[in-house]
């Protein structure tokens, strides 16, 4: 009985712990920031992804363009109003493509963004 | 879990029964285990219409915009700065100013930690609102 406990609880904590990591978007590497807010993943991000190489994610969807990615924002949006937009730029990365995606939704009227960043202090 | 079945009846048992104790640290520990990576750290910021940049507002006072360029020179307002001297200077000027809105422009060629790295001085000098100048 015991061992049967173990391993069910050990599985259990591993798809807790996993879970809201598949939630948050492709996996990039974050700006480490002090004077962040902090505020539980709820799954109520619109989470936008841009990793190293520049690639372009909604949620786990690959986009191909800025265009693709407004549209797929935008009919987000109209489905969940009370959505916010949860952008995740890889430190690494110039900020020319986070400036025109930034721009590309204030041009469709969503003009509040929440940058994701990283405890500076927590290492990885 | 552990459990003493009656092979001694008669003698006391002399051990604290600890499975109330494992079962609430466990959950404990659950918890703390979900929650830790579910806080989702973040810097929000504000994209305003083109019209807000670097005009004045109502009440006559002017924006602090903080400029970096490709070449990595920093300036608040046109006047030049190093990355150390920014958080006091931010600091001296958001004290007086009411509506402690900071405007970013960056170069397209910078890297974007770096621009991320200023809205945390910002942010620690005292701004409530981060904001994006649009081109």
């Amino acid at each position: 009985m015991t061992p049967l406990v173990d391993v069910v609880l050990v599985l259990l904590i591993i798809f807790m712990v996993v879970t809201p990591l598949i939630a948050s978007g492709v996996a990039v590497d974050l700006p480490r920031t002090e004077h962040h807010a902090k505020k539980a993943d709820d799954g109520k991000d619109i989470i936008i992804s841009v990793t190293a190489d520049e690639r372009l994610y909604m949620g786990l969807r690959r986009l191909a363009n800025i265009e693709e990615l407004v549209a797929a924002v935008r009919a987000e949006k109209r489905t969940s109003p009370e959505k916010t937009v949860f952008l995740k730029g890889d430190q690494q990365i110039s900020y020319g493509p986070i400036r025109r995606i930034m721009e590309a939704l204030h041009d469709v009227s969503i003009d509040d963004i929440i940058l994701g960043t990283e405890d500076l202090t927590e290492k990885r | 879990m552990a459990m003493a079945i009656g092979s001694r009846k008669n003698s006391l048992r002399g051990d604290i029964n600890v499975t109330p104790l494992i079962d609430v640290v466990l959950v404990l520990l659950i918890i703390f285990m979900v929650l830790t990576p579910a806080m989702l750290k973040h810097v929000r910021i504000a994209v305003p219409d083109k019209t807000n940049d670097s005009t004045p507002s109502e009440d006559g006072e002017i924006p602090i915009v903080i400029e970096y360029t490709a070449r990595r020179e920093l300036t608040v307002n046109t006047e030049p700065l190093s990355f150390e001297h920014l958080a006091g200077r931010l600091a001296e000027r958001l004290r007086s100013d009411r509506r402690k809105v900071v405007f970013f422009k960056a170069d397209d060629d910078v890297a974007y930690g770096d621009v991320v790295k200023l809205m945390d001085i910002a942010r620690g000098a005292g701004a409530k609102t981060l904001a994006i100048v649009t081109r």
